[in-house]
């Protein structure tokens, strides 16, 4: 079995991120949020809805992942009080959207076995599907990493500092994953 | 494989990766973050009864983009940029990729990244890109686009648009931001708008909120929300036409404007002259200078007969293109004064002059006065108003798009104490009338704060405004809404 390295894994002490200021900002942030302040609110979403939306990409079906990324910061807001600290934000939004996914999985009851993704008559549409069906079917971390880097266009340092995981762990997920999504993208 | 270019997306690009980033890149998702209420412990909060799916929203947030984009841009701090003479510009903006894999210069932006001053930024057919204009505001750039940075300096930002389409939205003291395009120049006046540029360089500027005013060598066009303007390289802006009004309407500007068929301008001229609404009063005014001197008694009798030309007027001056005397008419159209978007760089409009009054009526209206605000932490000078302004001189309110009129959201400015929230009220003291709407961009720690007003109603109107401890309040007239 492949060793995987976990996503939301805290960051060490010693362990610095590229993306320092953004990190060091959430303190203020967060507090705002919890008072209910908008304008913090939105820049908490701008910031880490990429990452949300690629977890919940990596997990559902793309029709809802809107509804959900709004769903799973919307509960952020009203648990915000439950964070303790603030620099574990990227994690714990990270394990809200996984376990949103599960539950919409639980949940969802299709009246008809519909593939999940219905691409359109584009050639290019189908294939994009096809890649990301894929990825869907790569170990989380790895799955999370690529959906972050090549759907959202994170860099690597975007990922570490959003994410939690530290730059070393994103740079292996992306390169095993890479590898991985190279072998199955010819085998297909 | 590129290390760098797959972590960080730094170095020569890896082109299966490219391939990869733009085929997935399509799937992003472009929704904005959900309102919240003020306290998450609020029961309607907690029940998640505010929120509506992206999918049930998406519907409306196309048409409510250009409000939210105005509403909700910070008109952050804007020092002065430290320049040497004679030097160039090298300011940047951020951009970052939307779809694809745009350029700038030769370089493909993966991510994010910096447009400076002298560089180009160019999308193919699939890719779209978004730029922070400074700190004024946001321009989307469509597929298959060519823009370059020609500066960017405190007050004043300029792009040159080649070809292509982008979509602004600007928050700013008008004129700060303006466009280049190979037949006309755009300036904004405080809005939002889209620009789209042909290969031939003709082009079509479409206003959904505030003002653009689209000038070439002395041809100018002033559009307003809901209108457009063609361009082309030999005439210049067009004449503006609402959107509303019927295709038969749009295509005899057209032909007016560039037709080379005399008969059938001519034909075409009639038609707009029977067809014109009340509403198109604004198209017939930019029509008078552009006819010929056989024509223009015929706009000029069109237009009467929609808005009666004001007592002070002589027709012979407008016949002769008087400047002041066109301008006086244009102000009786029951929209902004020409001389706030002729004179944009100096003094706004007094609002709720004693001429603006609804006949009938006797608005108290609330001396403005004429002083410069303090100097805020977030906004460049903001010049001599008129602004209303309370008693010990810690509030200061104007409007940022002239008189106010019914049932439009217009934008507004003030400046307050840092790290006090204001909050705004507005009720119509002349008749029953619902309450003003007010959206206020969330500005806690800025001592410039903006806001959008919408009057439901025209009439006579107390308007307060507190901050903390200060309050400001005064009365002022709102403008009937012009029928169409």
């Amino acid at each position: 079995m492949e060793h995987v390295l976990e996503l939301g894994r805290a960051l060490r002490a010693g362990d610095r991120l590229t993306l320092p200021d953004a990190t060091a900002a959430l303190g203020p942030t967060i507090r705002a949020v919890a008072a209910g302040d908008q304008e913090a609110f939105a820049r908490l979403y701008r910031d880490y809805m990429r990452m949300v939306h690629a977890i919940l990409l990596g997990r559902i079906p793309r029709r809802d992942v809107d509804d959900l990324l709004q769903e799973v910061f919307l509960t952020a807001y009203r648990r915000i009080r439950e964070l303790r600290d603030p620099a574990a934000f990227g994690g714990w939004i990270a394990t809200i959207a996984r376990n949103r996914a599960t539950d919409y999985l639980r949940q969802t009851r299709e009246p008809l076995a519909l593939p999940d993704e219905l691409a359109g008559g584009d050639p290019i549409e189908t294939e994009t599907f096809a890649i990301l069906e894929i990825i869907r079917s790569l170990p989380e971390a790895y799955r999370d990493t690529l959906l972050m880097r090549l759907v959202e266009g994170m860099t690597g340092a975007e990922i570490a500092a959003r994410s939690g995981l530290t730059p070393a762990s994103v740079r292996v997920n992306l390169h095993r994953g890479m590898k991985l999504l190279r072998e199955r993208l010819t085998r297909a | 494989m590129n290390d760098d270019y797959l972590v960080d997306g730094a170095g020569p690009p890896d082109p299966e990766i490219v391939r990869l980033e733009q085929m997935l890149g399509r799937l992003r998702s472009t929704t904005s973050a959900p309102s919240i209420l003020p306290n998450p412990e609020h029961p309607t909060a907690k029940n998640g009864q505010r929120y509506l799916g992206a999918r049930f929203l998406a519907p409306a947030a196309a048409a409510a983009a250009a409000v939210i984009a105005m509403v909700g841009l910070t008109w952050k701090a804007s020092l002065p940029a430290p320049t040497v003479e004679g030097e160039p510009n090298r300011s940047s903006w951020e951009v970052a990729v939307i779809i694809g894999s745009p350029r700038i210069d030769a370089s493909v932006l993966a991510g994010e990244g910096r447009i400076a001053v002298g560089q180009t930024l160019t999308t193919d057919a699939g890719s779209r890109a978004a730029i922070e204009v400074s700190d004024i505001g946001h321009v989307t750039v469509d597929e298959q686009t060519r823009i370059r940075l020609l500066d960017s300096r405190d007050g004043h930002h300029r792009l040159a648009l080649d070809h292509g389409t982008l979509h602004a939205a600007i928050a700013a003291p008008p004129g700060q931001f303006v466009v280049n395009t190979p037949s006309a120049t755009a300036t904004d006046l405080g809005c939002v708008y889209s620009l789209h540029v042909n290969d031939d360089g003709s082009g079509l500027l479409s206003v959904e909120a505030g003002w653009v005013a689209f000038e070439d060598r002395g041809r100018e066009s002033f559009v307003p929300a809901g209108a457009s303007s063609r361009t082309d390289r030999v005439n210049g802006p067009g004449t503006p036409r609402y959107d509303d009004a019927d295709p038969a309407f749009r295509d005899a500007i057209d032909d007016v404007d560039n037709g080379n068929d005399g008969r059938r301008t001519d034909a075409s001229l009639r038609y707009l002259l029977d067809h014109a609404r009340e509403r198109d009063a604004m198209t017939l005014w930019h029509l008078i200078p552009r006819v010929g001197a056989a024509d223009r008694a015929a706009v000029v009798d069109a237009l009467n007969a929609r808005v009666p030309i004001p007592s002070t007027v002589s027709r012979d001056k407008v016949l002769r293109l008087d400047r002041a005397s066109l301008d006086q008419w244009w102000d009786a159209l029951g929209l902004d004064q020409a001389s706030w978007w002729r004179k944009w760089k100096g003094a706004y409009p007094a609002a709720g002059s004693p001429g603006q009054v609804p006949q009938g009526q006797s608005c108290p209206e609330t001396p403005t006065l004429r002083a410069t605000p303090p100097p805020a932490n977030n906004a460049g000078p903001l010049g001599d108003g008129p602004w209303w302004v309370n008693t010990d001189r810690t509030l200061w309110m104007q409007s940022a798009t002239g008189p106010w009129h019914a049932g439009y959201n217009q934008k507004n400015m003030m400046v307050k104490p840092a790290d006090v929230r204001p909050a705004m009220s507005g009720t119509r003291i002349d008749g029953p009338a619902p309450p003003m709407e007010v959206k206020l961009v969330p500005q806690l720690h800025a001592e410039f704060q903006t806001m959008a007003l919408t009057f439901p109603m025209e009439g006579c109107w107390k308007v307060t405004a507190t901050a903390g401890a200060h309050e400001l309040s005064f009365v002022t007239t709102v403008r009937g809404r012009p029928q169409g």
